[in-house]
């Protein structure tokens, strides 16, 4: 099971965030945030009833050697290896499109993972928003049964736009679909060539691993 | 940690940089009296914890109370739930906004009774909630947003010109008196909660916004059709006389805070009321959510009850005080100059601002920028004083005027915006229009009025609003059109 690609998971604040994507921007690296919460362990404001916080969750697709170099550079400036400062992971890709690392393999490569825990490969898509139902579309035809769709923005990496100094980042929707490993090919080629992703700028697509799955009743609609 | 942190980090920056000019322009060319200055900062003080707690019991209660009421409407399909809850919800909030009963209250002083405060009261409410109604249908029946506001806009230039200009002021600042601190996170929020039931993404976001700007034009409607069915022409009167001048620190506090304690209860109520109403028929959320929920409100209600004392108490005197100070002057460059840079940092400090910008930064996922909204909102507010300084200052210069080209213009520019931030504008117009630009800009308008002899303190009193709640729509359109070119690919 070799990998050469690696999706980097970063959960910030959104101050926090800015500083990532300063970074990521001197480096051109791309990337897509999603906006959402985090705990709070503050007893004070527990008891005023603020549970949450807001958080930015920020994924990055990247070579495995340059993912590990990035995510120690994020770790110096940023310094995450202090309590309340933001957390990062990295998980192996099995395939991506839309991305210049771009690589497709086959998905039935083995991972180490047994048989039966191993039924099921996790493919995300980040198209620009309003595309989720097209992606969706491309994906019920090779054999998908429903998707979860995020709302997200997300940076090229490349010559960003700016107002004032301030970067825009253009509006995404992230589409999460969880497929059993006979259809994962069918419904990997469907939505990249229906979304026309080898073309550059249309969106990025990668398949992730999955070890264990509930709630999906594959055979129920057949 | 990090909650309480990054919210007190957004109010000390709405707030600094107006104690920062206050303070410079006291020690430089506009000496405040005595006794002034410690008011101002302990009014300061008050603005700065009041508001932190507002904005945290906003996230905790009202922005979830919108949200479920808005979304139960949309799920029940029904339009004549909608209807009444749309009539009847718009009604009240205007009903029992202080803003409004103040401004009726100065126009009924100011006429003579002529154009009683209840009626004004009534009229505006009625127009707010037939319009809150309509743009709720719109919403659900995808009726474009830039017609809804070309029909409004067009009504009212066509009842305009059966009105006399003194109305016309009234009613555009009625508009902007009634969208105030509580009730425009609640309407953003129920509008977000009824598009948030649309099938698609795009369309949903657009539709977030609109409400608030659709609402506040049904009060210029309201108050016009009542001057022309009353067949109330020019108006003349007296100002008001200044209660709060006379008093020292003490009594000032303790002379406001029982009022406005009373008047926040009474505005925030049609919104608990309908809350308790829907929870227990609809909603039957759990006791935690219905508990944290009342802890949120209650820090709104403390929030707002510390702020509005703050403003009312600290700001508005030293408004009035360096108005006329700088009015006063041979050269009439520092007076525009101030008014420019006051405009810019009031807007920074008014509750609404701080939660229409978070608001568009969350439902566009981050994609619309708060710093961004901010900046093109301020420059837009710091130019609308310093319009209103100048008509003040140059009689030839009317309300109508602005108000014609800048409507017109605004109407026009929202053919060319994405949809998104027409919404966003026309919200952001209504919302900059709060209880700090009508405490401490009014009354600074009103201290230049004083002391320009050609000025006439009732004509130019009203209507600084009107320009104040104009001007964003424009400003924002505009940053509609950068991001529309920013963003083409290709």
């Amino acid at each position: 099971m070799s990998c050469d690609i690696q999706v980097l998971t970063v959960v910030l604040t959104p101050e926090q965030c800015q500083t990532l994507s300063k970074l990521a921007r001197k480096e051109h690296i791309a990337r897509t945030i999603i906006m959402a919460k985090g705990t709070i362990s503050n007893q004070f404001l527990m008891m005023l009833g603020i549970t949450s916080d807001r958080r930015e969750v920020v994924s990055i697709i990247l070579p495995k050697t340059e993912a590990r170099e990035f995510v120690e550079l994020i770790n110096e400036k940023m310094q995450l290896d202090k309590p309340g400062k933001g957390i990062a992971y990295l998980t192996d890709v099995l395939a991506c499109v839309g991305t210049e690392y771009a690589e497709e393999k086959s998905f039935n490569e083995s991972v180490n993972l047994e048989p039966e825990e191993n039924m099921y490969k996790k493919i995300t898509v980040v198209v620009d928003r309003g595309k989720s139902g097209e992606v969706m579309d491309a994906a019920r035809e090779a054999g998908a049964r429903g998707g979860t769709i995020f709302h997200g923005r997300g940076s090229a990496g490349k010559d960003a736009k700016k107002v004032f100094g301030i970067e825009i980042e253009p509006e995404k929707e992230i589409i999460v679909i969880l497929t059993p490993n006979d259809v994962t090919q069918n419904v990997f080629d469907s939505i990249s060539e229906k979304m026309n992703l080898k073309e550059p700028g249309n969106g990025i697509m990668y398949v992730e691993p999955i070890s264990g799955t509930f709630g999906l009743f594959e055979n129920s609609k057949k | 940690m990090t909650a309480l942190r990054s919210k007190f980090k957004d109010v000390m920056t709405a707030v600094v940089p107006i104690i920062v000019i206050v303070l410079l322009l006291h020690l430089t060319i506009a000496p405040l009296g005595e006794g002034l200055v410690p008011k101002f900062f302990v009014g300061s003080v008050l603005v700065i914890i009041g508001l932190t707690v507002f904005l945290f019991g906003i996230d905790q209660s009202i922005d979830p109370i919108g949200h479920g009421i808005g979304n139960m409407l949309a799920q029940s399909g029904k339009a004549s739930l909608v209807l009444v809850t749309g009539v009847v919800l718009g009604f009240f909030i205007s009903f029992a906004e202080p803003d409004l009963h103040i401004l009726a209250r100065q126009v009924s002083d100011i006429t003579e009774g002529q154009f009683g405060h209840m009626v004004m009261v009534i009229v505006v409410s009625i127009g707010i909630g037939v319009m809150m109604t309509l743009a709720m249908f719109r919403i659900l029946k995808n009726f474009p947003l830039k017609y809804t506001f070309l029909l409004a806009y067009g009504l009212i230039f066509i009842l305009s010109m059966f009105s006399s200009s003194d109305f016309l002021a009234i009613a555009f600042d009625s508009s902007g008196a009634t969208t105030g601190a509580l009730t425009t996170p609640f309407m953003l929020a129920l509008a977000a909660g009824v598009s948030a039931m649309k099938k698609n993404s795009k369309t949903s976001e657009a539709d977030s916004f609109g409400l608030v700007g659709i609402s506040s034009s049904g009060a210029i409607i309201g108050v016009l059709s009542a001057s022309i069915i009353m067949g109330l022409g020019k108006l003349t009167g007296t100002p008001p006389a200044s209660e709060l001048a006379e008093q020292d620190l003490l009594g000032v506090y303790g002379h406001l805070f029982p009022t406005i304690a009373l008047e926040t209860i009474i505005s925030l109520a049609p919104i608990v009321v309908s809350y308790i109403i829907i929870q227990i028929f609809f909603l039957k959320q759990s006791k935690g959510a219905v508990s944290s929920i009342f802890k949120g409100l209650i820090m709104t209600y403390v929030g707002l009850l510390l702020f509005l004392t703050g403003v009312n108490g600290g700001f508005m005197e030293v408004g009035r005080e360096v108005g006329k100070i700088l009015a006063s002057m041979d050269s009439k460059l520092p007076v525009l100059a101030v008014s420019f840079i006051l405009g810019l940092v009031t807007v920074l400090a008014e509750p609404a601002v701080i939660v229409l910008t978070h608001q568009v930064e969350d439902i566009t996922g981050g994609y619309v920028k708060r710093p961004l909204v901010l900046v093109f909102l301020f420059v837009a507010v710091g130019l609308a004083i310093f319009m209103a300084t100048l008509r003040t200052l140059v009689p030839a210069i009317q309300l109508w005027m602005y108000l014609l080209f800048g409507f017109g213009f605004s109407v026009l520019l929202a053919f060319f915006t994405p949809d998104l931030f027409v919404g966003i504008a026309f919200d952001a117009g209504g919302v900059a229009s709060g209880p700090m630009t009508a405490t401490f800009s009014l009354a600074f308008i009103q201290g230049i009025a004083i002391s320009t002899p050609t000025a006439d303190i009732v004509t130019d009193g009203f209507g600084m609003i009107a320009i104040v709640a104009m001007m964003p729509i424009i400003a924002l359109q505009t940053l509609g059109l950068i991001y529309r070119l920013k963003t083409r690919k290709g």
